[in-house]
C-alpha cells in the first residue's frame, strides 16, 4: 500500500512535469506514426509492383530491425545530434518493418482469382486495386499498423536517452535519482498509453471486419469507443504547453546521475527566476560528457555541469595537473579558445575518487588522510572493484604516492562495496566523494593529502553564442560560485537518493537557503 | 443465325516456347448459341475461353467480337460488355450480395437508382429476397454463392457470357438444378453462352455447339448430337464415351 500511496502523492507532487512528458510522449509517437504510415504503407504498394526492390528493401528494413535500439539512437548522434529528431529518425526506422511487410503481404496474398474476376468484369487497373485488393488487405495492413503504433509508443520510452523528451525521461531520472515510485509511474503511463492506443485501433480493426451489418449496435460502439480513445489522444497532443511565450528559450542538460539532476535544477531554476528566459531540460543524456559536448559545439544545448578532471582529461586529452586552480585557469582558457564555450564558475566541490572508511574507526585510529591510512594500512582490509587494482591511475598508481601495506585486497563488485562494508568483509573502500551513501552509511572521507588522484571539481559549462545572445546570463552563475561544498553536495545527493526528494524541490530548497531566488 | 458473335481465326498461343496452349484454333460462334467447351484437362479449354474478353493475348491469328476487331476494342469496355462467371464464382467477402451483384453497374458509373434497380430485377429473376441481398458471401451455400455469380455477370445486361467451369466445386444435386436453370435463362434471354466444363453430361446437355478440345486444337465443333452419332475421328469417339 505504500508503494500505491508513494505513486499517488508523486503523480499529485509533479503533475506539470508528468504532464509535459506525456505531451511530448504523444507529439514525439504520434509524428513518427503518421510518418511510418506513409512511408510504410507507399514502400508496401511499390514493391508489390517492383519485384526487384522487393527483396532488398524487406532485407535492409528486417536487418534495421535486428539492431538494437539504444545502439541506433547512438549511431544517429554524430549524424543528427541529440533530441527529437534523432528519436524520430529512429522510431521511423523500427516502424517501417511491421507497416511494410504487413502491407506487402497483405495487398500480396489477395486470392489471385478474384483479382482476375475483377480485371474479367473490365476493373481498370486501379478499380482492382482501391475496389478489390485494397479493402481484402486491410485487416491484415491494419493489424501492422496496430503493432507498429504500440511499439512506437513504448520505444519513444527510450527517446530520453537522447534528450528527447517523452515519459521515458522520468523513468530514466527514477532510476538515476533511485527513485521507484517515479520510474513506476514512468512505466505505467507508457504502458497505458499503449494499451489505449491498442485498443483503440483494436476496436475500430473490429468493427471493420464484423461481416454484420453496420447498424449492428455492437460493433457501433466499438468504432465509437475506438475513435473516442484515439480522439482524447489527439486532442492531448493539439493541447497548448503550459509555460511563457518570450521567445527566448535555452537548453540545459545534464548526464545521468542524481548529481547532476540537482545541479541542473539548480542551474534551471536560477535562470527561469531571474530572467525571462524559457528552460528546455534534457537531463539525463546517455552515454554524458561524450554525446552532450558534441551537442553543445553544434548549439543544440546551451548550458551543462561538468567536471574539471572530465573535461581536462577526457575532451582535451592533456595530461594531469595536479594543481587544481591552475588547471581550472588553463582549462577556460582552451574551452575559450577551442570550442568559444565558456567556463562560468565552479561550484565548489571536488567529485573525486576517494577513501572511505567508518567514521567511528575514523576516530578511534586518529585517521583523516591517506598518509596516515597508509602508515596504519597493514590493520585493514581494502576493497575495491576489479579494474580499480588494475588501473595506473587506480590502486597501481596511487600505492606508488602513498606506500599502502594492506593487510589484505579484495576485489569486489561495484555495487556490492558499501555492503561489504556494512557486513565488516573490508574496512575502507574507495568511493565518489559526493556519493550519498557514504552519509547515509556515516562514513569519513579521506584526504588524498599528496594529491593523487585529479580533481573533478564541478563547474557550469555555458556557449558564449548564448551568453551574447541573452546578455542577462552574464554574471547570472557567478553568484553559484563556490556555493556547494564536499559535505553540501553530499547532502543534497542525499536528500534526492535516500529520502527519495525530488531534484526540483531540493534544487530549490538550496537556492531559497542562499536567497538566490527573487 | 447471320453474322458470328464471335469469330476465332487460326489462333495460336503459347505460355513457353516449346509447348504450343492453343494451335491455329479457328472457331465461329453464332449469335444466341450456348457452346459448352470441353477436353482432358491442360487442352487449352480455358485459354480459348480467356481469349474471348482479352484475359489472354494471342501469339497469331485474328479474333473478332461482336463484329469488332479484339485488337480494336477498349478492353474494359468489352470485359463490361462481357458477362464472366468463374469458379465458386469469385465473390468478393468484404462486399455484400447486392454489393457484388451491383460491382460491374459500380465500376461503369451507372447511377444509384438504376444499378438498384437493376439488382432488384436480378434478385426477382434469381429468387433472393431482402435478407439475402444483405448477406455476405460466406453466409450463403456454395450453390447460391454461384447463382450471385451468374447474377453480377448478367447485371449489365451483356450480349455474351463467359463461364469457366462455374459448377465444379458442386454436389450433384446442385449442380443438376443450376443447369437446368441456365438452361432457361439461356432459352429466355436469347443471348450468347460460353462455358468450359469438364462434366461430359453437362457439355452434352446444355451445349446448343460442343467444341471437343484436345492438345490445344479443336477436334469438332457441332451441335452435341451430330457429334454423337458422327464423331469425327476414333479420339473423339472414345472420348465421348467414356
Amino acid at each position: 500500500m505504500t508503494l500505491l500511496n508513494d505513486i499517488f502523492t508523486t503523480i499529485a507532487e509533479r503533475r506539470d512535469y508528468l504532464y509535459e512528458l506525456l505531451v511530448q510522449h504523444i507529439l514525439l509517437s504520434l509524428s513518427a506514426i503518421i510518418i511510418i504510415s506513409v512511408i510504410g504503407i507507399s514502400t508496401g504498394i511499390a514493391i508489390l509492383h517492383y519485384k526487384k526492390w522487393r527483396q532488398a528493401i524487406l532485407g535492409t528494413v528486417n536487418f534495421l530491425y535486428t539492431i538494437p535500439s539504444i545502439a541506433m539512437f547512438g549511431l544517429f548522434i554524430p549524424l543528427i545530434g541529440i533530441g527529437y529528431g534523432n528519436a524520430l529518425v529512429v522510431l521511423v526506422i523500427y516502424g517501417l518493418l511491421p507497416v511494410i511487410r504487413n502491407t506487402y503481404t497483405g495487398l500480396n496474398e489477395v486470392d489471385p482469382h478474384l483479382l482476375d474476376a475483377a480485371k474479367g468484369m473490365g476493373a481498370t487497373p486501379w478499380q482492382v486495386f482501391s475496389m478489390v485488393r485494397w479493402p481484402l488487405a486491410f485487416p491484415t495492413i491494419v493489424s501492422g499498423f496496430r503493432t507498429m503504433v504500440v511499439m512506437t509508443i513504448a520505444l519513444a520510452g527510450l527517446a530520453s536517452f537522447i534528450g528527447a523528451g517523452g515519459l521515458g525521461q522520468a523513468i530514466y531520472r527514477g532510476i538515476n535519482t533511485n527513485n521507484s515510485s517515479l520510474i513506476l509511474v514512468g512505466s505505467i503511463a507508457v504502458a497505458v498509453l499503449a494499451l489505449a492506443a491498442d485498443l483503440g485501433i483494436g476496436a475500430i480493426e473490429k468493427s471493420l471486419k464484423s461481416k454484420v451489418k453496420k447498424t449492428d449496435k455492437k460493433s457501433r460502439f466499438l468504432k465509437y469507443f475506438g475513435l473516442g480513445i484515439l480522439a482524447i489522444l489527439f486532442i492531448f497532443m493539439l493541447l497548448p504547453k503550459p509555460g511563457n511565450s518570450s521567445g527566448k528559450k535555452i537548453v540545459v542538460a545534464t548526464k545521468p546521475t542524481a548529481e547532476q539532476y540537482i545541479l541542473g535544477e539548480i542551474i534551471s531554476q536560477l535562470v527561469e527566476n531571474n530572467t525571462d528566459i524559457q528552460v528546455t531540460r534534457k537531463f539525463g543524456i546517455g552515454g554524458g560528457t561524450s554525446n552532450i559536448h558534441p551537442a553543445m559545439l553544434k548549439g543544440e544545448i546551451d548550458i551543462y555541469p561538468e567536471y574539471t578532471g572530465t573535461a581536462w582529461l577526457f575532451i582535451l586529452k592533456e595530461p594531469q595537473m595536479k594543481n587544481p586552480d591552475s588547471l581550472y585557469s588553463a582549462l577556460k582558457k582552451t574551452y575559450a579558445e577551442q570550442f568559444n564555450l565558456e567556463w562560468a564558475c565552479r561550484l565548489g566541490f571536488n567529485n573525486t575518487f576517494t577513501l572511505a572508511l567508518p567514521e567511528s574507526e575514523a576516530q578511534n585510529q586518529k585517521i583523516n588522510t591517506f598518509s596516515e591510512l597508509a602508515n596504519k594500512s597493514n590493520g585493514f582490509i581494502f576493497g575495491a572493484e576489479f579494474d580499480f587494482f588494475e588501473r595506473e591511475d587506480g590502486f597501481a598508481g596511487l600505492n606508488k604516492v602513498y606506500p599502502f601495506n594492506f593487510k589484505k585486497e579484495v576485489e569486489l563488485d561495484i555495487n556490492l562495496k558499501f555492503q561489504a562494508l556494512e557486513n565488516h568483509t573490508v574496512d575502507v573502500i574507495n568511493a565518489f566523494s559526493t556519493d550519498s551513501r557514504i552519509r547515509q552509511m556515516n562514513l569519513r572521507v579521506l584526504k588524498d593529502d599528496k594529491q593523487f588522484f585529479p580533481a573533478y571539481q564541478a563547474g557550469i559549462v555555458i556557449r558564449n553564442e548564448t551568453l551574447q545572445k541573452y546578455p542577462e546570463l552574464k554574471g547570472l552563475f557567478k553568484r553559484l560560485e563556490n556555493t556547494i561544498s564536499d559535505s553540501a553536495m553530499l547532502q543534497l545527493n542525499y536528500e534526492v537518493e535516500i529520502e527519495k526528494k525530488s531534484p526540483d524541490e531540493v534544487a530549490a530548497n538550496f537556492l531559497k537557503q542562499h536567497k538566490l531566488l527573487k | 443465325m447471320n453474322n458470328p458473335v464471335i469469330e476465332i481465326v487460326n489462333v495460336t498461343k503459347s505460355y513457353e516456347p516449346e509447348s504450343k496452349a492453343l494451335n491455329a484454333v479457328s472457331l465461329e460462334i453464332p449469335q444466341g448459341a450456348f457452346v459448352t467447351i470441353i477436353g482432358p484437362s491442360g487442352c487449352g479449354k480455358t485459354t480459348l475461353l480467356r481469349l474471348m474478353n482479352g484475359m489472354t493475348g494471342i501469339d497469331s491469328g485474328k479474333i473478332t467480337v461482336m463484329g469488332k476487331d479484339l485488337e480494336s476494342w477498349d478492353k474494359i469496355q468489352l470485359r463490361r460488355k462481357i458477362g464472366y462467371v468463374i469458379q465458386q464464382g469469385g465473390l468478393f467477402p468484404h462486399l455484400t450480395v447486392s454489393q457484388n451483384i451491383a460491382f460491374v453497374l459500380n465500376i461503369s458509373a451507372v447511377e444509384k437508382q438504376a444499378s438498384e434497380k437493376r439488382v432488384n430485377e436480378l434478385a426477382k429473376i434469381m429468387g433472393f429476397d431482402e435478407r439475402q441481398l444483405n448477406a455476405f458471401p460466406s453466409e450463403l451455400s456454395g450453390g447460391q454463392q454461384q447463382r450471385v455469380g451468374v447474377a453480377r455477370a448478367l447485371a449489365s445486361q451483356p450480349e455474351i457470357i463467359l463461364m469457366d467451369e462455374p459448377f465444379g466445386a458442386l454436389d450433384n444435386i446442385t449442380r443438376r438444378n443450376l443447369q437446368h436453370e441456365i438452361k432457361e435463362m439461356h432459352q429466355k434471354l436469347k443471348i450468347t453462352f460460353i462455358m468450359v466444363t469438364h462434366d461430359l453430361h453437362e457439355a452434352f446437355t446444355l451445349g446448343t455447339h460442343v467444341a471437343i478440345m484436345n492438345k490445344g486444337e479443336i477436334e469438332q465443333f457441332e451441335p452435341p448430337g451430330n457429334i454423337q452419332q458422327k464423331p469425327v475421328n476414333m479420339w473423339v469417339k472414345e472420348f465421348i464415351n467414356i
